[in-house]
This record gives C-alpha cells, structure tokens and sequence, in this order.
C-alpha cells in the first residue's frame, strides 16, 4: 500500500455545484423557466452522481471495474456523446 | 417558483450530507479518491451530454456559444477520460504488485505512478469543471 502518496487533485464538487444551484435558483420564477427546467434537472443529476460518488468510500472491485468499463464504453457509443451537427 | 426553490433547498441540504467523503482502513487513497473524481467527472459530463441532447432546441436560442462549448467538450473529453482511466488501471496494478512482493513494485515506482495518475485525474477534473461552467454562464439571458 502506498505510505507516502504524492499530492491527489481534491476538487470541491459539492461547493462548485452548490454555488450553481444558487445562482439559478432567481432563474426559477421569471420568464426563462423554460430554460431553467433542463438546466435544474442536470443539477440534479449531477448532485445524485456526487452522492453516489462520495458513498464509495473502498477502492472498486474488479467486478465494479468491469460495469464502469461497459458503462464508459456505451455511454461513448452513444449518439448524447457525438457532435451535435 | 415556491417549488423550484423548495427543490433547490433540498438539493443543497443533500449535498452539505454528502459532503464528507472518507477512505475506509486498508484502501488505498489515492487509487479511491482517483476512482471518485473521475467517476463524478465522467458523469457530470454525461449528464450535460444528455442534457445538451434532450433539450438542445429549447436551450440552444436562450444561451449562446452553448452548442459549440458541448460540442468542443465531445471532443476533447474521450482521449482524456480513456487517459485517466488507463492511468488507473496502472496504478491498481502497480498496487496490487506492490501489496503480494514490495521488490516487484517499489514505493518509488508506486509513487511515480500515483504521479501520473494525478496529472491524467486532473485534465479528467478539469472537463468536470468545464461542463459546470457551461451552465454557470446561463445568466438569464443577461436581464
């Protein structure tokens, strides 16, 4: 086991999308809900992902390994993650 | 719009509970906390890609430079993500070594790997970052 690591990038998600969640919120009530709907859904996906994230507190097992790996592969395939023309 | 802040206030209190991420005794952190990071990266990045996908003609004329920002993100995101995978799996290997014969993989070796696994978590971080403040520019269409 590593004793000694070298530094790890440690980004704060939980304030980076909390500052976000607040700056949309004056968006909710005003003429732009319409925007304001997609746009609050991705927030919260994104927060069900840092959840999900911040509970895996063990490193993955090769079983979990291989489901991210076929989960990668698909989600690149996919037509969400081509170049929209 | 009582709701959508109720929704926003639950969300916020969500996340303050999630906030205390931690590595179990026996793990590796920097293999965990890589694991993490790009897990919430990648995912970030898909969930703005289906956004993007399911809400492009609604979004589109109400943000500017919203289309090409997504689309420079498809590009420039899978050669970056596949590197700070790969990087992963060298290190777990490395550490896997590392734990059955210390004289197979030494701390020195491990080390330098958990360097370049840092650089490639970062670039990974980095469109994360990215995807967020591609909403973070949505500022009411400036009124």
């Amino acid at each position: 086991m590593s004793t000694n690591p070298p530094a790890q990038p440690a980004p704060n998600w939980t304030e980076m999308w909390m500052n976000l969640l607040l700056a949309l919120a004056p968006l909710a009530g005003g003429p732009y809900a319409v925007v304001f709907a997609p746009l609050m859904a991705l927030l919260m996906a994104t927060i069900d992902v840092i959840k999900g994230a911040l509970a895996q507190t063990g490193e993955l097992t090769p079983e979990e390994v291989a489901a991210f790996d076929a989960w990668l592969a698909e989600r690149k395939a996919s037509p969400e993650w081509q170049v929209r023309p | 719009m009582r709701k959508a802040i109720s929704t926003i206030m639950m969300a916020l209190f969500i996340v303050a509970l999630a906030a205390c991420a931690t590595v179990a005794p026996g793990n590796d952190p920097v293999l965990v906390n890589a694991e993490r990071n790009l897990n919430v990266a990648v995912k970030s990045l898909d969930a703005l890609f289906k956004t993007d996908y399911q809400n492009w003609q609604v979004i589109d004329p109400a943000i500017p430079g919203w289309k090409a920002a997504v689309n420079a993100l498809r590009i420039t995101a899978p050669p970056v993500i596949d590197a700070a995978d790969a990087s992963i799996k060298a290190y777990r290997a490395g550490l896997a070594l590392y734990r059955v014969d210390p004289a197979q993989v030494t701390q020195e070796q491990l080390n330098a790997l958990a360097t370049d696994l840092g650089t490639k978590i970062v670039a990974a971080v980095n469109l994360g970052k990215q995807a967020m403040a591609i909403v973070g520019q949505w500022n009411g269409g400036g009124k």
